[in-house]
């Protein structure tokens, strides 16, 4: 049985990073402007244009260009989309055989990005910055666990039905530590925005932040309706408790409930014509 | 329609029915599957007389939340889906009195509040529209927190329900 030392050894061993994204962050932090190299790479271009047609071809000219993208979009969300497709690039550098369960991951991934924005849309709120890298990057403890780590999740998916715990409880019998304290370490130490890794930390426990925190919530409602879509049940089940304080505090009607879970389900059928490393 | 249509070892043509899709076939090859239902809903409906039967993976219980999408999607609602699986079978000759029908899905979070109990109402609303059209449920696997995949094998009528690695016939 791996212990939690060695986890973190292996985690220590790790000396690869997401540098490109840096800038990304660095912009949506307000830190400095958008990075002008984004101009010039035209492969990194073609990649956050591909993913901007996929979600946005109904709106948008299939022979858009960056600066229109910015334009129509604003500057922040296709930041943000460029976040997400650097990052799957540099994932399938660093894990060229991405098993089934890691392309399951991502795409409940992709689906909580998708799904923070579509709850902020639907219950009116000033959409936190970072709303879709937030959600994008909750399960990151996961990704590094199943891509890097290799730990047998199935041990802990069974001890998660066996019990009836949620499956971080379940992390924490086997392994001593779950995935959010994996996902804020490794975070850490690649230097990602705090908001971020704040919602990384408690994602699944929003009532231990200290204090309310609007993005936290909006990823904790955004991954329970991504599990209730069946995205990414396959690593977890529907072994989550959602928050009734959270409930309470964004004050979600059922019938909103419904509509972000609709509005969410088309948005990633649209995402079916995003090939880059999500399927096959 | 998300369909994916793939040929197994034994000859079977997998047809695979994504969420808010629907597939009624006759075709005996025809191996009708839905993956991942979760608070979703899937039924199974078979005549076996005719050897007709479709599937359904409905995402939520009543068309009225928006009445537009039910309009481009039916298949997205419990309510308005079933309806449109029953009319179709019905349209190509199915037997009310001969149709079996099973369940699964509907799936519940692990919170005791039931904050999210969208499974439980998509597993209600089903039940009062076989009510109304008099139909009853043959067989069913709804409620906990597993993920379940559901097929229907067109050549023999038979459901089958797999979660966590374990396969059996509903």
């Amino acid at each position: 049985m791996t212990t939690k030392s060695e986890l973190f050894t292996k985690i220590d061993q790790i000396t690869v990073q997401p540098a490109a994204l840096s800038p990304l962050f660095a912009f949506l932090e307000a830190r400095q402007p958008f990075p002008a190299q984004w101009g010039s790479d035209s492969a990194a271009l073609s990649r956050v244009l591909e993913l901007i047609r996929s979600l946005h071809g109904e709106e948008l000219d299939e022979s858009i260009s960056l600066d229109e993208a910015k334009a129509r979009l604003g500057v922040d969300l296709v930041a943000e989309y460029a976040v997400v497709t650097e990052f799957i690039h540099w994932l399938f550098g660093w894990i060229p055989k991405a098993s089934d369960k890691l392309r399951e991951i991502l795409l409940h991934s992709f689906s909580v990005g998708l799904g923070a924005r579509c709850v902020g849309k639907e219950l009116g709120l000033s959409l936190p910055s970072m709303a879709l890298s937030a959600g994008f990057f909750h399960d990151i403890g996961r990704i590094v666990m199943e891509g890097a780590l290799r730990i047998d999740k199935d041990s802990m998916i069974e001890r998660a039905y066996q019990d009836q715990i949620p499956i971080d409880q379940a992390e924490q019998v086997l392994f001593q530590t779950n995935h959010m304290e994996i996902g804020v370490y490794v975070l850490q130490k690649w230097h990602f925005p705090e908001a971020i890794i704040q919602v990384v930390r408690y994602h699944h426990q929003p009532e231990a932040c200290p204090a309310p925190n609007p993005l936290v919530d909006i990823v904790h409602v955004a991954d329970a309706i991504s599990l209730m879509l069946g995205i990414g049940i396959g690593s977890e089940g529907m072994n989550y408790i959602a928050s009734a304080e959270v409930k309470d505090r964004l004050h979600i009607k059922r019938n909103q409930l419904e509509v972000i879970a609709s509005t969410l389900f088309l948005e990633m059928e649209k995402l079916n014509s995003y090939p880059m490393g999500m399927r096959g | 329609m998300v369909l994916d249509l793939q040929a197994s070892n034994n000859g079977e043509i997998i047809r695979r029915i994504g969420i808010s899709d629907m597939v009624l076939s006759s075709h005996p090859n025809d191996l009708l599957i839905t993956h991942s239902l979760g608070s979703c809903v899937g039924v199974t409906m078979y005549d076996p007389v005719l050897r007709l039967g479709g599937l359904i993976h409905c995402l939520l219980p009543q068309a009225k939340m928006n009445l537009e999408r039910a309009k481009a999607n039916p298949y997205m609602f419990v309510d308005s889906g079933v309806q449109e699986l029953l009319s179709q079978l019905f349209s190509r000759g199915a037997d009310k009195r001969r149709l079996i029908i099973k369940v699964a899905g509907a799936g519940q979070f692990l919170d005791q509040k039931k904050i999210f109990n969208v499974g439980e109402r998509n597993y209600t609303v089903l039940r009062k529209v076989l009510w109304q059209n008099n139909l009853l449920i043959r067989a069913e696997e709804v409620g906990g927190t597993v993920p379940r995949t559901m097929t229907l094998s067109i050549k023999t009528g038979v459901t089958t329900i797999k979660s966590l690695g374990q396969e059996r016939i509903l």
